[in-house]
């Protein structure tokens, strides 16, 4: 397999960007990544445009970059479109068919309010009113019972996330909490408060993946893609009758391929630092396990015990994370690549994680229907 | 000869009661009493269901042949509420099914159909009910009206033989105009004039021919039973109707309310007479043969909620959630998923899994042919109460249940206004109203807590 490389990453601020559209946000990263990876817009073979409501079809790059009859394919997959379209790009890369590949991840969600995301129907009645908080609300109650864990634990994750997230000039909410900020918010689908879910936040995020060559030529050869999965599943969990609700067997999956690919067998001490999905407090600790950081049912202990925390051991989501730095669906997966890149570059000011070769990024969307990891790390 | 009898009565009310004096304050007026209301996901339809499928629990569907819907009105205009029904109960797609809607006699209209369809078939007939009156705020329908459903079996071989009947037909009766044809009788009201000799006419008919000793009244106000009474000269007869006292005025429900105290306190050998006004009125009578032989199943009728907020229950009994993105046409082609309470068996993996498809959604073996019955009681395997998913009370509760004998169904809570459930705590499917979006009621199963 022939080995790519990321030479640039971009990311607008992640908030409510009333003054800019889908476009604009998406014409902001992809034009900081270009620059940062210092190659022109013409130099890029492939586009691969992520989105999971904002974006209807690859002609968006169109109007965003002036794209004109090159290759541009819109990627959703629920909230992991954003990291799939950057595995598309590197996809396309490794096989020769690109060179330079842009992935763009991007959402638009703050211009109608609206409580969360709502709920989406997909059948006249089956799966009526669930909403995304609610669904992963069902495993983290299953959880606490199996493990006997209670809302101090996952609040625990929030504060985690909010300080490292106060360190970020890019986070949507920069401000430290405590524990019993979290248990006092009003409640959105228990054990769920305001502050165990992620914010509904606007964003873009844009990465550029070239080939070997190309990174050489450029002096970029720096961070290089090294493993990658993606695993999916039906949307319903709830109708499996033998889905335990203690975790998601698609991280799992995807975290196999990409361990696979990059020859990693002890995760917690091969790699540096992950950046993983925490779209909700409970869904970070279940992450641990499906991961591989932790042992089914202990997860809770590495947060328990400092592990994760940015001086910890091993840090998980040093840039605060969905919970902090924000999720604009689309573009969260390409926004962790971002920070992957970032860190591995030490880029990261106040947040940064010291010695860091090798980081991992996580989606999990759905819940448990669909997951992408993606390993990168400093060529040696 | 085929002797049409009943065989059981199902009562509904809904888990919620309101006080009358509550309603009435609001509007500078006074009332005594409770009244019974629907949760927001309860029609006339669901409660029907609530006590057809309490009706057939333990002796099963397999002799019923046809389905009778008779109330006052249905949710719909143009279309068989009794379709709806028999296909919860999961009854074949040949099964006759008949609504009959109209006055408050309409339930004893019911019967009669029933004792007929029986006698040239053989067949059980279940006839079913639901009554729900809200009328505008501060209205006699708001203070004094009900919410209930009920059901009852007629077939060979129960305990009350159904055996003749008298008609009067008078079409002047209470408000009669228009739409607005509600023959409500709230307490306190008079009796319409045409009522009391017509009734009182038919009804001595029908105790001389058939000798009753008790008569059953299909109302739920308290001044007419005694006003009739008065027309019966000195005859040793005990009345029995419905008292609005703690339900509110029932309609047409009233009848089969009365029917079984009535049943409940019957001799082998005695003959009852059942008065139905409306439209005039219809008497029919019935003779006992075994009356413990008539399966009585009352739900709800102890440990009400009783409600202290009135704009909250305003809220409840008028909210309709209509913006669901939702077709007509898929939920027709889903309707035997949706509605018959089987789940799939995979062929390969044996699990039992709901809703059925014909592939296995554990180990995604295709093609799942076998379907088989599941459970309407469960246990929560995990739950949450969501703020987000849209309701009059500001949140639902939805849940996982494992189902008694397999299979897993994720339905949301009802009839509680309580923050949580339990894992592990016992429940049971019930029919609800979904939301109304697509310009249809979009029925579908829900499930209670089981106290």
């Amino acid at each position: 397999m022939k080995e790519v490389y990321v030479i640039g990453a971009g990311c607008t601020p992640f908030g409510d960007l009333h003054t800019r559209d889908a476009v604009a946000m998406a014409r902001e990263a992809s034009f900081q990544a270009l620059e940062d990876a210092g190659v022109d817009i013409s130099d890029i073979d492939i586009f691969y445009v992520g989105s999971v409501r904002s974006v209807t079809s690859g002609s968006f790059l169109g109007n965003a970059l002036g794209v004109r009859n090159k290759p541009v394919t819109r990627v959703e997959n629920f909230c992991a479109s954003g990291m799939d379209a950057v595995r598309q790009a590197a996809i396309a890369v490794m096989s020769g068919q690109a060179r330079i590949a842009l992935a763009v991840g991007v959402e638009k969600l703050r211009d109608a309010t609206r409580r969360g995301l709502g709920f989406r129907s997909f059948h006249p009645v089956f799966v009526f009113g669930a909403t995304p908080p609610g669904l992963f609300a069902l495993a983290a109650n299953r959880y606490m019972h199996t493990y006997g864990i209670g809302r101090e634990t996952l609040a625990k994750v929030a504060v985690k996330n909010h300080r490292n997230g106060a360190k970020n000039p890019l986070a949507h909410f920069r401000k430290e909490i405590t524990v019993e900020t979290v248990l006092k918010a009003p409640i959105v689908a228990y054990p769920f408060g305001v502050f165990d879910c992620s914010p509904v936040t606007d964003g873009a995020s844009a990465v550029v993946i070239a080939s070997r060559d190309v990174a050489e030529g450029l002096g970029k050869a720096q961070v290089f893609i090294r493993g990658f999965g993606l695993a999916v599943m039906h949307t319903e969990p709830m109708y499996d009758p033998s889905f335990k609700y203690t975790g998601f067997p698609v991280t799992t999956e995807a975290a196999g391929q990409a361990y696979k690919m990059a020859d990693i067998s002890r995760p917690l001490e091969e790699i540096s630092f992950a950046e993983v999905h925490d779209c909700f407090t409970m869904t970070e600790i279940l992450n641990y396990e499906d991961l591989g950081f932790a042992e089914k049912g202990e997860g809770w202990k590495l947060i328990e015990e400092g592990v994760t925390e940015l001086e910890g051991k091993f840090p998980v989501n040093p840039s605060g994370g969905l919970k902090s730095f924000g999720h604009p669906i689309g573009a969260t997966g390409a926004r962790m690549i971002f920070e992957v890149y970032s860190q591995l570059t030490g880029r990261c000011g106040e947040r940064q994680v010291k010695n860091a070769h090798t980081g991992l990024a996580h989606n999990i969307g759905g819940p448990g229907t669909v997951s992408t990891v993606m390993i990168l790390s400093l060529r040696s | 000869m085929r002797v049409p009898a009943l065989k059981g009565i199902c009562l509904y009310l809904p888990a919620f009661r309101i006080e009358k004096g509550l309603i009435a304050s609001q509007y500078m007026q006074r009332a005594r009493g409770t009244r019974t209301f629907r949760w927001f996901d309860e029609d006339e339809c669901t409660m029907a269901i609530e006590a057809s499928m309490g009706v057939v629990e333990g002796t099963g569907v397999d002799t019923i042949g046809c389905v009778i819907y008779a109330a006052e009105k249905g949710p719909y205009r143009r279309k068989s509420t009794a379709s709806v029904i028999a296909d919860v109960l999961g009854l074949s797609t040949d099964t006759l099914t008949v609504d009959i809607t109209g006055s408050e006699r309409v339930s004893a209209e019911g019967l009669l159909v029933a004792k007929r369809i029986c006698e040239a078939t053989g067949q059980e007939v279940l006839v079913t009910g639901g009554f729900c009156e809200h009328g505008e705020p501060g209205s006699d329908e708001d203070i004094h009206g009900g919410d209930a459903g009920w059901a009852m079996v007629v077939g060979e071989g129960g305990g009350i033989v159904l055996e003749e009947f008298w008609v009067a037909r008078a079409n002047v009766f209470v408000k009669w105009e228009r739409g607005e044809d509600t023959y409500f009788l709230p307490d306190g009201f008079t009796v319409p004039f045409e009522l009391l000799p017509t009734a009182a006419a038919i009804l001595n008919r029908a105790i001389e021919k058939s000798g009753a000793s008790k008569v059953v009244i299909g109302t739920s106000s308290n001044r007419l039973p005694s006003q009739l009474k008065r027309k019966l000269g000195d005859r040793n007869i005990t009345l029995f109707h419905h008292d609005s006292t703690t339900t509110g005025v029932l309609g047409s429900a009233s009848l089969p309310f009365a029917m079984a105290d009535a049943v409940e306190k019957c001799e082998p050998g005695e003959s009852i007479v059942m008065l139905a006004p409306g439209d005039g009125a219809l008497a029919i009578t019935a003779k006992s043969s075994d009356p413990d032989n008539v399966k009585i199943v009352r739900i709800n009728a102890e440990n009400p909620v009783v409600f202290d907020l009135y704009g909250l229950y305003r809220k409840i009994v008028t909210y309709s959630f209509e913006e669901a993105d939702t077709s007509p046409i898929a939920y027709w082609r889903d309707a035997q998923r949706i509605f018959q309470l089987r789940g799939g068996k995979c062929g390969n993996c044996g699990k039992v899994f709901y809703p059925y498809s014909d592939l296995c959604p554990s180990c995604g073996f295709t093609p799942v042919r076998e379907t088989v019955p599941l459970s309407r009681e469960g246990r929560v395997f995990t739950y949450t109460t969501d703020h987000i998913t849209p309701s009059p009370i500001g949140k639902v509760t939805h849940a996982v249940v494992e189902l008694e004998g397999g299979g897993r169904i994720f339905v949301q809570m009802t009839d509680s206004l309580e923050e949580m459930v339990e894992i592990g705590a016992p429940v049971k499917l019930v029919i609800r109203r979904i939301h109304s979006g697509g310009g249809i009621e979009n029925y579908g199963w829900k499930a209670r807590m089981v106290k």
